[in-house]
């Protein structure tokens, strides 16, 4: 009925915000938040704050912690036909994705403690939430009606519940696009470099992080008053006759060809570079 | 002559309040600047063309209150004002540089330096006061402006009531202080719904907002016209749904239009591309390279970068009238078809990041245009309309209980709450739940408490835009969006903290409210309970 989304701890274990100012680990106050996420599943948080563990203690016995196992207990809400189901956590985890019995219900939950002998020693209670439907309604309307097969040739027009479609994936790519646009530096540490947050090194003490790149630089001298032309364009000498550019290197093939003129225009010399970059992760 | 049916579109512009005067040169900012130039001023200056030229056409654009805000702020305006100096002065150069070249370069660094000195020239000539001349847009007919959540806060996730209702009224009052009228529409951060959230919008005078099509589809009972008319919530705000088949004509990122090979190409950046001492000066104060705006080469096919053609500007400009022409056919054929079956002209809502158009895919303010053109002079199927237009022509509308949505992956809340970004809620809920208290027991604050309490607020607010849990899902500047989550929680819990205590700190509530400014005029009360 329930399971622990591995997202939330995978193989790598949870996702740990970096570093940045710290937050409160827990505000003493007892609470239990319960948020819907789609039809399927809901998010329980909590907290479990001092004093209600001392008053369960002195109702219950000081051992209540080790005599009873921690569960979410989720009711029904809103129909005549109370459902109930409980969920098995892990107090320390304090959040929890919990996958919903029915699509559309409404729910509220309750954290406790399962006593042996079957008794729930109540712990905090939620808010309640209303699921999405996920679905076609069966329900019609009378003055709005509208014939099975008109209605299914109408909904495969609409997008057929095609939900989200489309805005996420280029949503991503401007992310990702803005992350390049961004470029090095807002995941590093250059000294002196613009400002972004991350800039500091002592913000990236306890971060992990690689980051690379290459570039090629393409020099040369001739005589001072040959012209000279690099990539078809004509380029200006420094007054020794050296000249030097940097480019950016992208994936693929590039070629730098370079021609030098002698003043009179009647001997000339060609070089090209030929450079290959290939990107492995 | 009766169209038979209607277009709705509708662009979605927003971007995060990103404002860093602590440092002279901040990355993050450039979002601010580069949609200025290629998407926000080339919108405007297309929807006044049009204007000018008697065209009709009704479009409706969200400008979000952190928008607004950002394009009021002088500092962000000043250092808008530079950016863009520096561009043209490249500009210039390249003009210099590419008549040596192949003419299609020439012919492109032309068109940037046309485009440039355009933005300047709209820029400068309302004192960078951008939003006057979408007001004017707005005040003369062609423009519907919809607001959305203050700080595009996610509602849904929100779990108190008085938090929902700040986050509209207070963009409410910031609407008005813009614009000078009351807004009548909204989008909703995300397109973002759940029940109760009609109610919150109907108190405050809004009359409509748009969901994801299956926020309508999915409703009880069943619409009865799909997704080709609007729906009354239980509490009478209308809502229109998003059309597919005009999202996947542009969105998709396989077969839309601006995947084209004939289009600009992004990743072909002079940043990247010119020689390292040429492009310095228009790099950030790192050095690093990055894209600076000016791009030569088209999307060509699936090639590497290096096998890039150069971009035509003249040939693009041909795709995107081609591509109008196309996007028009298919709303003709998509229009009879539906008028036939439904028997009440349809109306067919387009909605899109206005980001899309311009920043990222570079011709889109010509599709619009020439799209916006073909349908006032090439047909008589179908003509552009608000939403709220629609409504007074077709004011009885089904009523029915929307579907809790988003327009997100997968359509539901996972986007914003995922293993990801979870960790955020614990802290937004207590944040709010302090808010509420504090406003509620300072009913009449004055002075510094009142100072204290606004700054309370704006950093709840800038807490819960919508942007930093989607960034963290995204995977993309997740550390910024962290660091800004935390930052303005740690800000809010100080300053709840000092009200608590009676120990205000008088300057440091001065250095949060000169750095993080959002809203002016804020009033702390809108998170009152009553």
């Amino acid at each position: 009925m329930s399971s622990h989304l591995n997202i939330k701890q995978g193989p790598t274990g949870p996702y740990m915000p970096p570093n940045g100012p710290d937050l409160p680990g827990e505000y003493g106050m007892t609470r239990l938040v319960l948020l819907p996420r789609d039809p399927q599943w809901m998010h329980a948080a909590w907290e479990i704050a001092p004093y209600t563990w001392d008053e369960v203690k002195r109702n219950f016995g000081d051992d209540v912690q080790f005599k009873g196992h921690p569960v979410l207990r989720f009711r029904s809400e809103g129909d005549n036909n109370k459902n109930t189901f409980d969920v098995n956590v892990l107090l320390d985890a304090r959040s929890w994705y919990v996958l919903a019995p029915t699509r559309g219900g409404a729910w509220r939950a309750e954290l406790g403690l399962m006593l042996p002998d079957g008794r729930f020693v109540l712990l905090a209670i939620s808010n309640p939430i209303q699921m999405p439907a996920g679905q076609v309604s069966d329900i019609l309307d009378e003055k709005w009606g509208i014939l099975k097969s008109e209605w299914e040739r109408l909904f495969e027009l609409s997008g057929g519940g095609n939900r989200g479609a489309g805005s996420m994936g280029v949503a991503r790519k401007l992310a990702h696009r803005w992350e390049l646009m961004k470029g090095f530096s807002s995941l590093s540490s250059f000294p002196g470099g613009a400002s972004s947050w991350s800039r500091p090194p002592e913000r990236h003490q306890k971060g992990f992080w690689l980051i690379a790149d290459c570039e090629v630089i393409v020099y040369g001298a001739t005589t001072p008053d040959a012209q000279v032309q690099f990539q078809g364009q004509k380029i200006q000498l420094n007054p020794d006759g050296t000249f030097s550019f940097r480019f950016g290197l992208p994936d693929g093939e590039q070629r730098f060809p370079i021609e030098a003129t002698n003043k009179d225009g009647d001997l000339s010399k060609k070089v090209e570079f030929i450079v290959k970059r290939k990107t492995k992760k | 002559m009766t169209p038979k049916g209607y277009l709705s579109i509708v662009l979605h512009a927003h971007l995060p309040f990103i404002r860093h005067p602590e440092y002279p040169d901040f990355l993050e900012e450039d979002w601010f600047y580069e949609a200025i130039t290629e998407t926000y001023v080339p919108l405007l200056d297309m929807m006044e063309r049009l204007a000018n030229d008697n065209v009709h056409y009704r479009i409706s654009m969200s400008l979000t209150p952190p928008l607004c805000n950002m394009l009021t702020d002088d500092l962000l305006l000043s250092r808008y004002h530079k950016k863009l100096n520096k561009l043209i002065e490249l500009t210039e150069k390249e003009l210099h540089r590419t008549k040596s070249l192949p003419p299609l370069f020439h012919e492109t660094a032309l068109m940037y330096l046309g485009k440039f000195r355009k933005a300047r020239e709209i820029f400068e000539s309302c004192h960078g006061r951008l939003l006057t001349r979408f007001k004017a847009l707005q005040d003369n007919g062609y423009l519907e402006i919809l607001t959305c959540g203050a700080t595009h806060g996610y509602l849904p996730l929100m779990i108190h009531e008085e938090s929902r209702r700040a986050q509209i009224r207070l963009a409410v009052q910031d609407y008005q202080h813009h614009f000078g009228r009351l807004p009548k529409g909204i989008w909703l951060p995300e397109c973002a719904y759940a029940p109760g959230i009609d109610k919150i919008l109907r108190d405050n005078g809004i009359v409509f907002s748009f969901l994801d099509s299956h926020g309508v589809l999915f409703a009880k009972p069943r619409p009865r016209f799909g997704v080709f008319a609007p729906v009354y919530s239980p509490a009478g705000a209308a809502f229109f749904a998003r059309d597919m088949e005009t999202a996947q004509q542009v969105w998709s990122a396989d077969t839309g239009y601006p995947g084209d090979f004939n289009y600009r190409e992004f990743y072909r950046d002079v940043g990247y591309d010119l020689d390292y001492n040429y492009v310095r000066p228009y790099l950030h104060e790192d050095g690093v390279r990055r894209n600076i705006g000016m791009k030569y080469f088209r999307i060509t096919g699936n090639v590497a970068l290096s096998d890039k053609q150069p971009y035509s500007p003249s040939q693009a400009r041909e795709t995107a009238a081609s591509h109008a022409g196309n996007f028009l056919f298919n709303r003709e054929k998509q229009i009879e078809h539906l008028s036939g079956m439904l028997g009440r002209a349809p109306l067919v809502t387009s909605i899109y990041d206005a980001e899309l158009f311009g920043h990222w895919w570079f011709e889109g303010p010509d599709f619009l245009e020439f799209l916006l053109k073909k349908i006032h002079y090439d047909q008589n199927t179908l003509k552009t309309i608000s939403p709220l237009e629609y409504l007074g022509k077709f004011p009885e509308n089904q009523i029915v209980e929307p579907e809790p949505s988003s327009w997100g992956d997968k359509g539901y809340h996972e986007v914003w709450l995922n293993g990801t970004n979870d960790w955020i809620y614990p802290h937004l809920h207590i944040a709010s739940e302090r808010m509420i208290h504090l406003a509620n027991i300072h009913p009449q604050a004055e002075g510094l408490l009142k100072k204290a309490l606004n700054q309370a607020a704006r950093e709840l607010l800038l807490a819960q835009s919508s942007d930093w849990a989607f960034l963290m899902t995204a995977g993309t500047a997740r550390q910024y969006s962290d660091r800004r989550t935390r930052e303005h929680v740690n800000n809010f819990l100080q300053v709840d903290h000092q009200i608590r205590e009676n120990k205000l700190d008088e300057g440091f509530i001065t250095y949060l409210e000169s750095r993080n400014n959002i809203f002016p005029h804020i009033d702390y009360k809108a998170y009152q309970s009553h």
